[in-house]
């Protein structure tokens, strides 16, 4: 390829661009060393990887940077704080009822002696987990019905969106409550109903997703190159849609946490006297007036986590999103 | 079908074409309202008949929404036609079934007009062009190295195989579309206006790579281009689309010099010559109407409402593609001679045409 002789304005023009000029030489120089072809196109566009990328928009978030270690934080210690004292969540000191934050119980105990620092701790762990399983499952549901739905189309998707709006016009509070009041409930079995109930919301955002890409031609050439459609759906087309479905799956936490947290509240989430935030909040009405400490801990506990989970979906929201890539 | 039919199919030649295609239809559906009922159909293609011969090269040229697209798409079966015939090598492509299909597909492959959105963003180049060799059952290892030789035989470094689509620049985007359709052999491309949207010093570039690798390979071309000044340099032989057609289809010299469809004239009047004296002379022809929509084509020719020599019967009746000249295709009632041109034509039939040139702006003659 032959180089185009430069023009002289481009030496005695404004100096600023000549600096300019001179400051660009080196990298397209080095760069261009390995291209064989193209030189004046160039391969001038940043090397990093989109994980890369996504982490360095990520990190400008402060908000979200700050959420995302606050929630590792809670994390941990709702694991390990529990280790610490030498209560169990059963255990019932009888010398010490009702009592207000001391030494021995920080966080105080309830009506019947139970240390609460070591209820609320295991509370939220029991919360947290119920709100991941519920993620990771809604998520798993949605984007398996969402992308055969999208991606088929046709009779497929008439099928699965009539599942898809069946579910969503289904009273969601009014099944838990009756499942709940009928067979009370395991944190497992909470999470399965939850996620039962939240899958369209997902499966409607992945169907989307994939009603976009299916026509794009990155999948038409994987189809002339002979690609079955398992092959197309989830080697050409999750992997451009893993964005939008983390967001979501993070929101969902924070979903799940306050939908656990109101049926355990209502009675009907998980059965005492395994302790959930929910569970906490619902055991200590009786007390909203003589000892307000015992709702606000666990209560804000909650609300600290749906902040934090909805802080660290914008920050990915942002990351993740194509149209801010440039960055 | 017979073989004098197959004889007689636009663009055939003596050697044993590569592909027949014989009224090819492609209807999409319309549909509106909350039932999503079909209201009406676009006529994307629309009866298109035509041969192309081995390692021949064949440009089809149109205005944007003519139906090109989904004419090479329909051919591959990437989008299914609604009727008519396709033979590769003989062998009916319409009827494959999916398996005998997915063979065929090794054969016959596709460059696509966007070089961006033509690759997978997530997915590093040496997995996109060792994908095809993979469904087909090279393994991984072997696939990668082919890819090397690959991106080596289209012009890039074989060292970047494991960087993503987004770091190189269009003209390079679309030499790896060009390295993953090569990968698994084929013998015919189907190229959907490859350069268009590329720079016109890297256009050049690509034409040439393509030109070489159809050399190296003995490959087939079909050469989509929305303009005419692009394919002549590449084609053999040049076919024009308007509203789903094949309006005319001559040999690439025949087609540039003595075209016989008054469309072909007003497409060639657009185009610039090199010469500047006569380019600033130069008359072009400018066609009235807007390019009706392939939803509702017009009736009989469907170029008359905008054919500036259209008489009465073009209305109502329908020119067939007829051989004009031998090996010279075209459909018109009026077809234009060797050495008659449509601004003479349309002054010997007393009527007026807007004409533009550099020196004098529009005018009317
Ligand atoms: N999937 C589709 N559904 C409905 N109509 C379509 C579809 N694809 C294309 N069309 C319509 O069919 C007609 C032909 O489209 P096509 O893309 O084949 O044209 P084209 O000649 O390739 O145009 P361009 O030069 O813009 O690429 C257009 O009117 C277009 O709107
Ligand atoms: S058939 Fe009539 S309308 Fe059509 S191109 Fe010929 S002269 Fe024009
Ligand atoms: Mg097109």
């Amino acid at each position: 390829m032959s180089e185009q002789p430069r023009p002289e304005e481009a030496h005695t023009g404004d100096p600023g661009l000549v600096t300019a000029e001179a400051d660009a030489e080196p990298t397209t120089r080095a760069l261009s060393d390995d291209v064989i072809v193209d030189e004046r196109e160039g391969m001038t566009i940043s090397t990093r990887s989109f994980g890369r990328q996504t982490w360095d928009r990520f990190r400008r978030h402060r908000l979200a940077m700050f959420a995302a270690a606050l929630l590792v934080l809670l994390a941990i210690s709702f694991w390990v704080a529990p280790m610490l004292s030498s209560y169990g969540f059963r255990d019932i000191d009888v010398a010490a009822m009702r009592e207000g934050p001391s030494f021995r119980h920080p966080f105080g105990t309830d009506q019947i002696g139970r240390d609460l620092l070591v209820r609320t701790f295991h509370g939220g762990r029991f919360s947290l987990r119920i709100a991941l399983v519920v993620a990771l499952l809604t998520t798993f549901i949605g984007t398996v019905i969402g992308s055969l739905a999208g991606y088929f189309g046709g009779i497929v998707d008439t099928l699965l969106s009539q599942l898809i709006n069946l579910f969503l016009i289904v009273p969601a509070l009014v099944v838990l409550l009756v499942v709940g009041v009928r067979y009370g409930a395991s944190p497992n079995g909470i999470a399965v109903i939850l996620a039962l109930l939240l899958w369209p919301a997902i499966a409607r955002v992945v169907r989307g997703l994939f009603l976009q890409f299916r026509d794009q031609e990155f999948v038409l050439a994987a189809r002339a190159a002979g690609a079955r459609p398992p092959r197309i759906i989830v080697r050409h087309i999750l992997p451009n849609t893993f964005g939008p479905i983390i967001v979501n799956a993070t929101l969902l936490i924070g979903t799940a946490i306050i939908l656990e947290s109101t049926l355990s509240f209502l009675g009907v989430g998980v059965t005492p006297p395994t302790p959930t935030l929910g569970n906490l909040v619902n055991e200590a009405k009786g007390a909203i007036d003589s000892r307000p400490s015992t709702i606000l801990i666990p209560g804000g506990f909650v609300v600290l986590i749906a902040l934090c989970v909805n802080f660290l979906g914008d920050g990915l929201r942002d990351a993740l999103d194509p149209t801010t890539r440039k960055g | 079908m017979t073989a004098t039919e197959r004889d007689t199919l636009p663009g055939a030649t003596g050697a044993p074409p590569v592909l027949e295609v014989t009224d090819l239809v492609k209807y999409y559906p319309i549909r509106a309202g909350i039932m999503r009922k079909q209201v009406g159909s676009v006529h994307a293609v629309d009866g298109v008949s035509f041969a192309l011969g081995a390692t021949e090269t064949l440009g089809i040229v149109g205005e944007s929404g003519c139906g090109k697209t989904t004419l090479g798409r329909t051919l591959l079966r990437l989008v299914e036609p609604t009727s008519g015939q396709v033979l590769f090598n003989g062998e009916d492509v319409v009827g494959a079934s999916s398996s005998r299909m997915r063979e065929l597909r090794q054969d016959m492959q596709m460059v696509f007009q966007d070089p961006f959105a033509s690759l997978n963003p997530r997915m590093p180049v040496q997995d996109i062009i060792s994908e095809p060799l993979q469904i087909h059952g090279t393994d991984k290892k072997e696939a990668r190295i082919k890819a090397r030789a690959l991106l080596d035989a289209v012009g890039l470094s074989p060292e970047h195989g494991n960087r993503y689509p987004h770091e190189f620049s269009g003209g390079q985007r679309q030499r790896i579309g060009i390295a993953r359709s090569l990968a698994v052999n084929p013998e015919l491309v189907v190229l959907d206006e490859p350069v268009s949207a590329l720079d016109v010093s890297v256009q050049a570039q690509v034409l040439n790579l393509l030109e070489d690798l159809q050399e190296e390979f003995q490959l087939s071309y079909l050469f989509i281009a929305h303009d005419l000044s692009v394919v002549r340099h590449i084609s053999d032989r040049v076919a024009v689309m308007y509203l789903g057609q094949i309006v005319e289809l001559a040999d690439r010299d025949e087609l540039y010099e003595a075209p016989a469809h008054p469309y072909t004239h007003s497409l060639l009047s657009a185009v610039p010559v090199a010469d500047p004296e006569m380019e600033r002379s130069r008359e072009r022809i400018i066609l009235e109407g807007d390019l009706p929509s392939p939803a509702n084509p017009p009736t009989g020719c469907r170029f008359h409402t905008r054919c500036p020599i259209a008489q009465d019967n073009c209305v109502t009746d329908v020119p067939p593609l007829a051989e004009v000249r031998p090996g010279h295709w075209a459909s018109c009632h009026y077809a234009l001679g060797p050495d008659e041109t449509l601004v003479q034509r349309v002054k010997d039939l007393g009527r007026e045409v807007h004409i533009a040139n550099s020196d004098t702006g529009v005018t009317t003659a």
